[in-house]
């Protein structure tokens, strides 16, 4: 059976409400809401370059929640480049994360060469700013992991995060940018996808 | 999952999307739903857990929430909360509240649809009012929210199943063991089944409602067990573990029906029947001449001829408990409803009820008293109880062929 072995996955963590899938969203669909919907797991797909040809990206939108720890588990196993969110308005969310980044190392072992990128978000709310962006490096920097803050509704750094967080992928070359040739095939395959078959 | 083989210490936890049970607590961390600490039960193929998936079945009831995941056209998913009864207009706006799509109305006028999509690529277009559609889905079939020009443009997620390593499960576990938690798990889902949705199913015209979860379930369970006999032998490369497999499913059969567990000792005979299964010949040539006729035996049990004369001979001999084949009483039952009037001139056919309740009665009959099968309690105990409640299957007749055709090439 096919293996997705082309797929490049992002996994995405943090306590409930800082933002996740608002990031993710606004990556995704360049879109944003001010309600809330509690995530319990999505999974967005989107085409990409990788080694100089097509791959896809999934983005892979996690729980805030702790109730399933069989699913986290997998995720991490099956990801290859982590996102942890935290919201700049919650001490307590970065502190949740903790674990979480405990995990990553305890089932991924080498996390050096591992994508992983520490975000704080909502940076636009500074009235209710509860942490400073040194905080943020100085823990990014104890977990050897790059650092970014970003604001999904002023759509802050969100394109940013997931270029930056591609190229510390130093395994293989992982990019937005689809260059041109690819991405006239990319279209021709979408445009005959689009085409009914008739059986 | 693919990397399960490889990571053995997370074998235990591996969950499968798309497959059935098990309850878990939603604690929702934010202040707005913390009241509401219901339980959310996730349904089939969505989340296991092995935890959850070792506690006894608990009926499903319409008002229950699951999770539910809805894929898109280029194969992103949302999940989603939803009762088991919700329309498949309820399920389409929560997943438009999800993708934001109600903040763009402006420009979106075209509504979703939704679709459930088999592995073999067919598609079924669900009307907006209908409900309860979970229980009714196919076994590795999916729901696809889209436009309604994007319909045609669809294609099946690929199949998760992998080939098994030499040592999975299903050559380290006994016969006896294998068919012991198949009934057991059977028994817990047979009585999670009301008498009335036996009514419910074959009725849902007149009654106007249909809440047969539970009895939806088991017929889905009855097509897994089916598919994973076909798929253990098929997925089995090596000829002569492939008919040490023959070997054991007849075996595992043979205790079924003597747990008086019909439901199990069908669906294995059936899966060793299907096309693709039985056309190894080489594979069933070498099997011993005593499971040969063995098996001969159970075919001719499971035999439709004389409207399953052979069947009812059986099971009218057994005491209860008994774990009947389910679709044989639907199929009496859809006789009896439809080959009489429920009305005639402005009464009701007292007889025609009397034979529905006689029916649903033997049900009654059958559950009278207690299986108890399962006792032991350990650790391989548990991963076995485990590995039979999350089988892993292809329900694709076409890749079975195909798995069969590099088994053993045809003749010619």
């Amino acid at each position: 059976m096919p293996e997705q072995s082309n797929d490049y996955r992002v996994v995405v963590f943090g306590a409930g409400g800082v933002g996740k899938s608002s990031l993710v969203l606004r990556f995704v669909k360049g879109t944003f809401r001010e309600s809330y919907i509690p995530t319990i797991e999505d999974t967005y797909r989107q085409v990409i370059s990788c080694d100089k040809s097509i791959c896809t990206l999934q983005i892979t939108d996690t729980t805030g929640s702790h109730q399933f720890p069989a699913m986290q588990r997998l995720s991490i196993s099956k990801g290859h480049a982590f996102i942890l969110v935290y919201s700049v308005t919650s001490r307590q969310s970065l502190e949740e994360l903790k674990p979480i980044y405990e995990q990553i190392c305890q089932i991924k072992g080498d996390v050096e060469s591992i994508p992983i990128m520490l975000v704080g978000n909502k940076s636009d709310e500074t009235q209710n700013r509860e942490l400073e962006s040194s905080e943020g490096e100085a823990i990014a920097k104890k977990w050897k992991c790059a650092f970014m803050e970003t604001s999904a509704k002023m759509n802050h750094n969100v394109k940013e995060l997931f270029q930056e967080l591609l190229n510390l992928e130093k395994r293989r070359t992982v990019s937005l940018q689809i260059d041109g040739k690819k991405s006239k095939q990319q279209k021709r395959k979408e445009k005959l996808k689009g085409k009914c078959v008739v059986m | 999952m693919r990397d399960a083989p490889n990571l053995p210490q997370l074998e235990g936890n591996v969950i499968r999307l798309h497959r059935l049970v098990e309850t878990a607590e939603l604690r929702l961390t934010d202040g707005s739903a913390a009241p509401c600490s219901k339980q959310v039960k996730p349904l089939f193929r969505h989340f296991r857990r092995i935890d959850s998936c070792l506690q006894p079945r608990v009926a499903f009831r319409g008002s229950d929430e699951i999770f539910c995941r809805v894929y898109m056209p280029d194969h992103s998913y949302v999940t989603i909360r939803s009762r088991l009864s919700a329309s498949v207009s309820d399920i389409l706006t929560s997943v438009s509240e999800k993708l934001q799509y109600s903040e763009e109305q402006g420009q979106r006028e075209e509504p979703l649809i939704l679709v459930a999509v088999t592995s073999s690529g067919d598609k079924v277009l669900l009307k907006p009012d209908d409900g309860c559609i979970f229980t009714t889905l196919g076994i590795n079939s999916h729901l696809f929210a889209c436009n309604r020009d994007e319909l045609c443009s669809l294609v099946p997620l690929p199949e998760e199943v992998q080939l098994p390593p030499e040592d999975s499960h299903i050559h380290r576990i006994e016969a006896e063991d294998l068919a012991n938690h198949l009934s057991a798990f059977h028994w817990e889902l047979f009585s999670c089944v009301h008498e009335l949705e036996f009514v419910d199913y074959v009725f849902h015209v007149e009654r106007g409602r249909r809440e047969t979860a539970n009895l939806e379930l088991l017929l889905q369970r009855c097509s897994e067990v089916q598919h994973w006999v076909s798929t253990q032998t098929l997925l089995c490369e090596a000829p002569a573990r492939r008919t040490q497999l023959l070997k054991k499913f007849i075996k595992t059969a043979a205790i079924c029906k003597q747990n008086q567990d019909l439901l199990s000792f069908f669906a294995i005979v059936m899966g060793l029947d299907n096309g693709a299964v039985s056309r190894l010949r080489v594979t069933w040539e070498k099997l011993p001449g005593k499971f040969k006729n063995l098996f001969s035996k159970f075919e001719n049990l499971t035999d439709p001829c004389r409207n399953h004369k052979s069947y009812r001979e059986m099971v009218s001999r057994m005491r209860p408990p008994v774990i009947p084949f389910i679709p044989l009483i639907l199929k009496d039952l859809t006789f009896l409803h439809e080959g009489s009037k429920t009305f005639i001139d402005g009464l009701v056919n007292v007889e025609k009820m009397h034979a529905i309740a006689e029916k649903v009665r033997t049900v009654r009959k059958y559950r009278s008293s207690q299986m108890r099968l399962d006792t032991d309690v350990s650790p391989t105990h548990l991963q076995n109880k485990a590995y039979v409640r999350q089988f892993q299957v292809i329900d694709n007749q076409n890749l079975f062929f195909e798995l069969s055709y590099k088994l053993e090439p045809s003749a010619q």
